[in-house]
């Protein structure tokens, strides 16, 4: 059965599929289709991770791509841990 | 120095480990809650704060044991089984949230009269509860972790049924062993999960 998936996870969602971008970035349309999210809601969660520097955004004058911070990669692996933790004991995030 | 004794002093070395590893629990729980505002770490904090207060209160009883204070030994007994079932309790109750969410229901409850028995056989249910959904999430996750994590608890519900049986024999000594054995057997398997959070910080 597919759980809904509050706001923390879906966050760490984001952040993993920009993660995948490496250094170069990943585009809003890959972003959608990884963190299978819709591009209003994207494009705000995005803005606020981008205002606590979670994520970096690099324009040019063709596109927008995202790239993940040091402080996006340490909030990540704390979620990790957080969430391996609880799954340790039998429950979920 | 008389068996009896030296089981005593094991016994107390054995509070104060769980009160150490559970109250470190506490912190790691409270520390989730923190930083993800998740309620199911709100749940765990409440469950290892409690269960830390127990094996304190549980320590104290032994001490006033010692000294010969009995009422107020057995008063502490008393508080800390309640302290142990609301513990517990809050394991239990973290995963009938969770059980809730994927639309199933779960059992009622025992009642008796003795407060220590009452309380004790409160914390088996609850403890056999969380037994029960800790495999269920076991063969959902295949985390090996949490088959220690139930191996932990039933080591913890051995204790306990141990304990609420030696509260009407003839003979408790065996039992009181047995129950230390699980005891240890629990807080070794629940110390697991915080050191696999320690280790992933190297």
């Amino acid at each position: 059965m597919m759980s809904y998936r509050h706001q923390v996870r879906i966050v760490s969602d984001i952040l993993l599929a920009v993660k995948e971008g490496h250094e170069d970035g990943v585009g809003v349309a890959q972003l959608m289709r990884k963190a299978n999210i819709s591009y209003t809601r994207l494009i705000k969660i995005l803005n606020e991770l981008i205002s606590v520097g979670l994520v970096e955004e690099i324009r040019d004058e063709r596109s927008r791509r995202y790239r993940i911070t040091y402080l996006g990669l340490e909030y990540l692996a704390e979620y990790e841990r957080f969430s391996t933790f609880a799954r340790n004991f039998g429950l979920e995030i | 120095m008389q068996f009896p004794e030296v089981l005593g002093l094991l016994k107390m070395g054995l509070e104060v480990l769980a009160l150490v590893i559970t109250f470190i629990a506490f912190l790691i729980s409270y520390k989730g809650y923190s930083v993800t505002r998740r309620p199911v770490f709100a749940r765990l904090s409440f469950a290892f704060i409690f269960l830390s207060t127990n094996f304190l209160l549980q320590f104290f009883s032994d001490i006033f044991s010692l000294l010969e204070y009995f009422a107020l030994s057995y008063y502490s007994i008393v508080i800390s089984s309640f302290f142990e079932m609301l513990g517990f309790f809050f394991i239990a109750f973290s995963h009938m949230i969770r059980v809730y969410h994927e639309h199933r229901f779960s059992l009622l409850t025992l009642v008796t009269i003795n407060p220590v028995i009452a309380f004790k056989t409160l914390s088996l249910y609850f403890i056999f509860y969380a037994v029960l959904e800790s495999m269920i999430s076991y063969f959902k996750m295949r985390s090996k972790t949490i088959i220690l994590t139930v191996l932990g608890l039933t080591g913890f519900s051995l204790n306990i049924l141990l304990s609420w049986i030696s509260e009407f024999s003839v003979y408790p000594i065996i039992l009181q062993v047995f129950a230390l054995v699980f005891q240890a057997f629990g807080i070794i398997a629940f110390f697991v999960p915080i050191w696999i959070y320690y280790r992933s910080f190297r």
